[in-house]
């Protein structure tokens, strides 16, 4: 794995040691400042303030457990595309008690290399491997 | 209109590296935009028209398409088997692709936009009409052309 690869795929643990640490500020660190979300059942999220907003109350209300498992990472100059799944469990803070919630999907990233060197992610977007109930 | 969930159309071992990046010829957005806004209007006309051979012929052979609801299909096999499927038992119309941006560096590109659809089940029943997002990667071939490579989408609501 290059040097390249091996932090992308550190942005990617990132991603889930912040949600799972329930730290916002930590999370929204792995964004560019022109990032798009692209998530499931709402249009996508432009720029780090909308993107925080949005994720904010998913950070608040439950308790995460996340792994992300990255199964392609190309890099192409500025640019790199990342594939792969990811599994969650998550169970609301505020009784912090009851059945989790399983979450099974995967998603397509470009991330941008920074001024320093370092990846953000730049365009994210992700969808559920389960169909919803009729 | 009711609306309904369908699926339409997107590993083992991590694959890493530069493939096809960095010994390509340099990038041409321009022409790469071009390139993918031609895709997208086939892609629309050749799913209202239910023709799944051209369709096709808009994907890499190593092609991973990634939709809501399913695992992603992996190769051509799986989406010829999942797109078939899609328009055995549904029809397609007014399917519109509106692209929002696009990036290329080398031999890899992404879009990003928006598409719009009406799907109406073969046996009966009610129209569904449909808004979504999507991210997806191009690949170039050797003869220039680009190939929907990775394409992930989801719905807006």
């Amino acid at each position: 794995m290059g040097d390249d690869e091996e932090a992308i795929s550190n942005v990617f643990n990132e991603y889930s040691a912040a949600l799972n640490a329930g730290d916002i500020d930590r999370w929204m660190e792995i964004w560019d400042a022109e990032g798009i979300q692209m998530p499931p059942d709402d249009p996508a999220f432009f720029g780090t303030d909308d993107i925080r907003e949005r994720n904010k109350k998913f950070v608040d209300t439950y308790e995460w457990s996340m792994t992300i498992d990255t199964k392609e990472i190309r890099v192409c100059g500025g640019f790199a595309y990342c594939r792969g799944f990811y599994t969650a469990s998550i169970v609301p803070r505020e009784t912090g008690v009851g059945e989790p919630e399983f979450i099974d999907g995967k998603f397509l990233t470009v991330l941008k290399r920074q001024e320093d060197g370092s990846w953000k992610f730049f365009r994210d977007c992700f969808n559920s491997n389960v169909s919803e109930p009729a | 209109m009711k609306r309904r969930t369908i699926v339409l159309v997107v590993a083992v071992g991590t694959v890493l590296g530069m493939a096809g990046c960095a010994t390509s010829p340099k990038a041409d957005v321009d022409a790469f935009e071009a390139h993918v806004l031609d895709t997208w209007e086939r892609y629309s006309e050749y799913m209202n028209e239910g023709n799944v051979d051209d369709w096709l012929a808009l994907w890499h052979p190593d092609g991973v398409q990634l939709p809501p609801g399913v695992p992603a299909f992996e190769g051509k096999s799986e989406i010829t088997t999942s797109i078939t499927t899609q328009h055995s038992t549904s029809d397609f119309e007014e399917f519109t692709i509106v692209n929002r941006e696009v990036e290329v560096q080398g031999n890899l590109g992404f879009a990003r936009g928006n598409y719009s659809f009406i799907a109406t089940p073969k046996a009966g029943g009610d129209s569904a009409s449909f808004q979504g997002k999507y991210l997806t990667i191009f690949k170039r071939q050797a003869d220039g052309s680009w190939k929907i490579y990775r394409d992930c989408f989801n719905a807006n609501e």
